[in-house]
């Protein structure tokens, strides 16, 4: 028996072999001879089919391709390459190495620290959003700023402290005081706050002898 | 040119070295993805692409490295990204799908499943590819019950005739593992043919004195 690109040699030396095959029980190199030959033997190959029908599947390594079928690949890959060689698809290429799947791994932290650096930077109460400005011009200050010129405020004694004026209150309100009322056992403060006019006063009593 | 001297160039850009190497390697490359595929145009685009990557990534090949397995796993890993993209559809066709040899198909010249006897000796080339393509259809029809690792390291070792040492350094896995999926694939072909294409299995006449 022979086939198309074999010699009647070849299928000699191999028919011995081909029971030992189908059963696994060759060694690496006469396993490997054995399909070389079954894939260009279309005699032994069909004989081998009665043992195993995946034989069939030798053929599959000579295969005839259609006329031209891949003349053009090579033009085509290069027409590729070189349309995809600007600096931006390189840029792209690159940072994608393998595949798509590489590019999210480096896109997505990029993404989460500008979308964090941007909450950060826009979030309401950070001062750059109103610019800075001078003690008294304006803009939001602390109502716990000392305002320059006044004292500083005296934490041993029972002296009145005199609480800054507050960023809201503006040139036409005066600035609230408080002060401290004379009284027997307990401590008494005042806190006057005017606005137009009128004076309310609000009063903090600190007695250590009240037991909430 | 010597092939490593067209890998080196390429490696630097160069694009007429790197056409050289394409048309060197694209018959293999493209018969690894169409047998893994199974059908030539999504093949011949699975090839490009392969090459494509190759130019992106060719610069990174060590030298004295086995080039072939190198392209070989690009090849294979892209036709497998291909078929995972793929298997919900094919999954839902090729099993039920399946093309059953009929006498319509004998009169109107197609090749039906069953060798006819004595055919060989009278077999035009169209003939030929013909029934190469009727192969080619039971074997994607059959090769879809396999699992991915099983597809890939019968189409490699089997159909392309690679060593099982070279089959392993694709799918980076020891050669025994190899053996294992090969077994099992053949086995798993072996029951199906069996059963939906008994006239494969059976001795043809006239073999043994041919």
């Amino acid at each position: 028996m022979t086939g198309k690109n074999t010699s009647q040699g070849d299928c000699q030396a191999v028919e011995p072999l081909l029971s030992s095959f189908a059963a696994g029980a060759l060694d690496e190199p006469a396993e490997r001879r054995v399909r070389d030959h079954l894939a260009a033997c279309r005699a032994c190959r069909e004989e081998q089919m009665a043992r195993d029908p995946t034989a069939l599947f030798y053929e599959l390594r000579r295969v005839p391709l259609p006329d031209g079928f891949l003349d053009d690949l090579a033009v085509n890959v290069r027409r590729r390459i070189e349309s995809r060689s600007s600096l931006w698809a390189r840029l792209v290429d690159r940072a994608a190495g393998r595949g798509p799947r590489r590019l999210a791994y480096v896109l997505a932290p990029v993404m989460t620290l500008l979308l964090l650096g941007t909450l950060f930077l826009v979030r309401p109460g950070r001062p750059w959003r109103q610019g800075f400005r001078a003690h008294g011009q304006g803009g939001i200050v602390s109502p716990y700023a000392v305002p320059p010129g006044s004292p500083a405020p005296d934490r041993s004694g029972r002296t009145a402290p005199r609480l800054p004026a507050g960023p809201a209150t503006g040139a036409a309100t005066a600035p609230p005081l408080m002060e401290e009322v004379q009284s027997g056992s307990a401590r008494v403060y005042r806190f006057t706050v005017e606005s137009g006019g009128d004076e309310t006063p609000i009063y903090f009593i600190v007695d250590e002898k009240i037991d909430i | 040119m010597d092939e490593q001297e067209l890998i080196r160039r390429s490696a630097e850009g160069d694009l007429d070295a790197f056409e050289v190497l394409v048309e060197r390697k694209k018959e293999r490359v493209f018969w690894i993805a169409c047998h893994i595929v199974g059908d030539e145009e999504l093949a011949r685009d699975v090839a490009q692409e392969v090459f494509i990557r190759l130019f992106r990534v060719i610069r990174r090949f060590r030298e004295g490295g086995r080039f072939d397995a190198w392209l070989h796993r690009i090849a294979a890993n892209l036709s497998i990204d291909l078929l995972r993209r793929e298997r919900p559809y094919r999954e839902a066709t090729t099993l039920d799908a399946i093309h059953e040899p009929s006498a319509a198909d004998g009169a109107a010249g197609v090749p039906a499943g069953a060798p006819r006897r004595g055919r060989e000796a009278r077999e035009s080339p169209t003939d030929e590819a013909l029934r190469s393509r009727e192969v080619q259809r039971v074997f994607t029809v059959l090769s879809s019950l396999l699992t991915r690792k099983q597809r890939l390291a019968f189409v490699l070792r089997e159909i392309e005739g690679l060593s099982t040492s070279e089959v392993a350094e694709i799918m980076k896995t020891r050669e025994s593992t190899i053996r294992n999926h090969i077994l099992q694939a053949r086995r798993i072909l072996q029951e199906e043919m069996r059963r939906r294409y008994p006239e494969y299995c059976r001795p043809r006449p006239g073999t043994k004195d041919s």
